[in-house]
């Protein structure tokens, strides 16, 4: 059977439809909101890290491979709701405004992604009392100029351009008390792009960034990090944000400096949290519905992490993308062309 | 030491002679064990210790370093790990113990360290190593207050207060005027009394949790 | 749902005064308390530095009791510390087998039940607040405390660690950082509550007696912040901290100034005096701070 079913239109579903819809199969790309991108589209993140890229330049091609191949069916504002059969006959029912109807598909490809963590339980840091708080992926959207602000930092409470913005690392990730142990592997970066981006509009601006350590694996972020510090004199301290307070009416923070061995008390005009990856209710969801194997934090399980790192624990339904755990763009993209080859080759 | 005969000049006073010897060396010289992370593990609340990533969120936002100077949780705990004992000794010791169990700490800690009852552990480590010389305030409360415990089940505040003065020699302080008209204060509005103390089998509870301490 | 009510010692000694308030409050909103009247100390932050084991097994045996002998659903404290011993002891045992199988044994041979852990524990704030909350309190009001200003202090156990409170996960608790429940329950009686930066600050009270200078600085710096913010009175939801507050009020006085100086209560002592209580009934003379001078001057008793 030459169909295959690819859950979510993130970067990695959209990657793996066209991938798949190149080599002859008829795809049909399932994606629960109105619109295609994922978490990138929805944020509108305006610049990728490491290489300050438009995300127009590489999501647009991206999006535009699938929307133009007449082998790819495009289902927005759709969902699945039941799974029966087995590899490589499933018969999925799939869910929309018009209806439900069932198909029959020869794989299934599950790229339904992550959710950004909502800080609201870390209640020191403030998010939901202090306006001024923001997550970097509302930073995003403020960056962009297409945005709500039109790419102005203007802050929530008064829509001035802030002067000192504090940005804390891993919120919601490296945590036991909130379950998410890992780390989420795009803050650091993010952070980095996002304190460049603001002193590049605002040099005027100071950016303080409070870490635990600044984890720079990907191709070109150390080099980024470097950038960010040399050029930008974007100043890193060692520790992590503990408390976030108003202080005559002026947001202020204490950390250590953990070098310094001594704690401080700082007053910014704006906060940003680099609020971290959870896997979202889509993916738990749909390996609900589908019935495969979820890690101990939600994200989907490959059937071995090393030897087939695309399948998931039933035999046929495949796993790609930030669904098994943080992942950024770049390798997201490189997981849709891999779990392509991977159907390519299960369907042979 | 190696010898040092250059010419030195600090301030506009030129040192002639073997310098090194008045300057302390500021390396740390190193001689890592665990020894004394195994020993505080095993402490009644020590054993989330290892568990600590130093992030210092638990220093960040602690009630004390405004009032202790050099108060610094995650700081005790470094020195613990790495087995820098001598350290913990000469400059913290008078300040581990002041700790006011105000739980930031560990509301906070991203790791589950539970940083409070860690530091607490690590000063009874110092306690139990006799590091102070003389029975400290902490052990001389926690005696008087379990032994109250276990003989009847229910403490008496004002009991307490007078044996904790008795015991630490400074019940003349409490005889002092202060003290003594709030406690006749208490007297006569009827609130210091001793409790019936009906709790069921207290004898045979006692018992049992008695020999949970030796 | 059968409520267990653990007052704790202190309130059965010098924190009468809110035991009784608390009775009187609880009954005249209708919330039935009973008292596990064979209660014993829950061992408080000593037992936790002394003795890993005995420090669950005290707990475990107050609310073996309350299960077993009571038949409570739940057990409630007015008592910070009791509160945390409690949660504590249930955290222990649902997390660490070892805990739960020593607190089980414990139990058998003292000839007692097999409590497991998982009695739900309230602190009378949180469960007041809950279960009668800001709006029955104004419609109960029979004498508006309008005129006098509070500030709301809540201490540190009462919402901190999360890792047993729950603070931010548990939907009946409060917020762990800008604590609201006290403060929206006074504000029901009429009173004016004042912004208060001290509110969920440490009173040092643990330190009481063994670091008696630094437990006066911070609970100075608390009572003079209250002070700052205009308050006539300050009133909180814990013994221990009334302790440190109250009682040990007039050293620290001594040695801060009189910028120290503000009278002292439980909030149940407010809320039952704007339900319509007596200042006698309400033990309002016992207060070593003297509420009564400053509520005498507003004309509220
Ligand atoms: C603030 C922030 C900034 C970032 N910036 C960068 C950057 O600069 N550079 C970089 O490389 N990476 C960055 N990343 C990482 C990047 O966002 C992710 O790598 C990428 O979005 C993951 O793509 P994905 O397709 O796997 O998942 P997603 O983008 O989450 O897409 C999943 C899609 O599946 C849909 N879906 C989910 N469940 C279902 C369901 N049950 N049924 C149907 N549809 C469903 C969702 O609606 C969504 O459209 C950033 C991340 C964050 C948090
Ligand atoms: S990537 Fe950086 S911000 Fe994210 S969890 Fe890891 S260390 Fe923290
Ligand atoms: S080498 Fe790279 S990945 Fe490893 S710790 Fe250093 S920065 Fe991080
Ligand atoms: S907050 Fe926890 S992990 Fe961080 S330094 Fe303190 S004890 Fe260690
Ligand atoms: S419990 Fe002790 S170490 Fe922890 S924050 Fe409070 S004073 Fe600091
Ligand atoms: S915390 Fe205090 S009041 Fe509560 S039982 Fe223990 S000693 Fe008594």
């Amino acid at each position: 059977m030459k169909t295959v079913l690819v859950i979510g239109g993130g970067v990695t579903g959209l990657k793996a439809s066209h991938e798949l819809a190149q080599m002859g199969y008829n795809v049909s790309l399932v994606e629960k909101e109105d619109f295609l991108g994922g978490q990138v589209a929805k944020h509108k993140y305006y610049k990728l890290a490491p290489d300050m890229r438009l995300v127009s330049e590489v999501l647009d091609p991206v999006i535009k491979n699938v929307e133009s191949n007449s082998n790819i069916k495009v289902l927005k504002h759709s969902t699945i709701t039941a799974l029966s059969g087995n590899a490589p006959e499933f018969k999925v029912k799939i869910k929309n405004s018009k209806g439900e109807a069932e198909e029959t598909f020869g794989a299934i490809v599950v790229a339904t992604g992550f959710e950004h963590f909502d800080p609201t339980v870390k209640q020191e840091y403030g998010y939901s009392r202090f306006k001024d708080v923001v997550t970097n992926a509302e930073v995003e959207e403020l960056l962009n100029p297409n945005g709500p602000t039109k790419g102005e930092l203007k802050r929530p409470s008064d829509g001035k351009i802030p002067k000192k913005v504090a940005i804390f690392q891993c919120v919601g990730s490296r945590d036991k008390q909130v379950g998410n142990p890992y780390c989420c592997r795009v803050g650091c970066v993010v952070s980095t792009k996002q304190a460049i981006e603001i002193k590049e509009k605002y040099p005027d601006t100071e950016v303080f960034v409070y870490y635990m350590d600044m984890r720079m694996f990907g191709r070109g972020w150390e080099e980024l990090y470097g950038k960010a510090m040399e050029e930008y004199e974007v100043i890193f301290t060692r520790g992590r944000g503990a408390e976030v307070t108003l202080k005559n009416e002026q947001l202020s923070l204490r950390a250590e400096e953990t070098i310094m061995d001594r704690p401080i008390q700082h007053s910014v005009d704006m906060i940003i949290l680099a609020a971290g990856q959870a896997p979202g209710d889509g993916t738990i969801e749909a390996a609900k519905i589908l019935g495969i194997k979820q890690n101990e934090y939600g994200y989907l399980a490959p059937k071995d992490d090393f030897l087939s790192p695309n399948e998931s624990s039933k035999a046929g339904i495949f796993i790609a993308g930030a669904d098994k755990g943080p992942l950024d763009v770049e390798n997201c993209i490189v997981e849709g062309a891999a779990v392509a080859a991977k159907v390519a080759s299960s369907l042979k | 030491m190696a010898e040092n005969t250059d010419k030195m000049v600090i301030d506009g006073v030129e040192l002639v002679g073997i310098w090194k010897e008045f300057m302390p060396s500021r390396i740390l010289y190193e001689d890592v064990t665990t020894e004394f992370l195994d020993e505080v593990k095993k402490l009644p609340g020590g054993s989330t210790i290892a568990r600590c990533y130093q992030c210092g969120t638990c220093t960040g936002g602690c009630t004390l370093p405004e009032f202790v100077d050099k108060f610094n949780p995650r700081g005790f705990i470094n020195l613990v790990r790495r087995g820098h004992y001598d350290i913990l000794v000469s400059d913290y010791k008078d300040l581990v113990w002041k700790c006011v169990s105000c739980n930031r700490c560990t509301h906070r800690c991203p790791k589950g360290v539970n940083t409070q009852e860690v530091v607490r552990a690590i000063a009874k480590f110092l306690e139990d190593r006799k590091v102070f010389g003389k029975l400290t305030n902490d052990e001389a409360f926690d005696e008087i207050f379990m032994d109250e415990v276990l003989t009847d089940g229910r403490i008496d505040e004002v009991k307490i207060v007078k044996d904790f003065y008795s015991k630490t020699g400074r019940l003349k302080d409490m005889m002092s005027g202060d003290q003594l008209s709030l406690g006749f204060k208490m007297f006569t509005s009827g609130r210091i009394k001793l409790f019936g103390g009906k709790i069921k089998d207290w004898k045979k509870v006692s018992q049992r949790l008695k020999e949970e301490l030796q | 749902m059968k409520l267990g009510y653990f007052p704790g010692c202190s309130l059965k000694g010098m924190a009468r005064a809110y035991d009784e308030s608390t009775k009187i409050v609880a009954e005249g909103f209708g919330i039935e308390l009973m008292e596990v009247d064979d209660f014993n100390c829950c061992g408080a932050l000593e037992a936790k530095g002394s003795n890993e084991k005995l420090s669950y097994m005290l707990p475990a045996r107050v609310m073996d009791s309350a299960k077993g002998r009571f038949h409570v659903d739940a057990v409630v404290t007015p008592c910070n510390g009791c509160y945390h011993s409690l949660l504590r002891t249930n955290a222990a045992m649902n997390e660490n087998a070892n805990a739960k199988s020593d607190v089980i044994s414990f139990l058998k041979d003292v000839g007692y039940g097999s409590y497991e852990g998982d009695l739900d524990v309230r602190h009378f704030l949180e469960l007041f607040y809950n279960e009668v909350g800001p709006e029955k309190v104004k419609n109960a009001v029979k004498k508006s405390l309008k005129g006098l200003k509070v500030a709301s202090y809540y201490g540190c156990l009462y919402e901190r660690p999360k890792t047993i409170t729950k603070t931010g996960y548990k939907s009946n608790r409060d917020d762990s950082e800008n604590p609201y429940f006290q403060d929206e329950l006074l504000a029901a009686t009429g009173a004016e509550v004042v912004k208060f930066d001290a509110a969920a600050s440490c009173c040092g009270g643990a330190h009481a007696l063994q670091d008696e200078s630094l437990s006066a600085t911070l609970s100075a710096t608390i009572l003079s912040a209250a002070k700052k913010a205009g308050a006539d009175i300050l009133a909180l939801p814990c013994p221990l901290c009334g302790a440190a507050l109250d009682i040990k009020q007039p050293e620290i006085v001594k040695v801060h100034g009189n910028d120290a100086k503000i009278p002292v209560v439980y909030f149940t002592q407010l809320i039952g005096l704007a339900m319509g209580k007596s200042a006698k009934d309400l033990k309002l003379t016992d207060p070593i701070s003297n509420p009564m001078e400053v509520l005498k001057s507003k004309g509220l008793v």
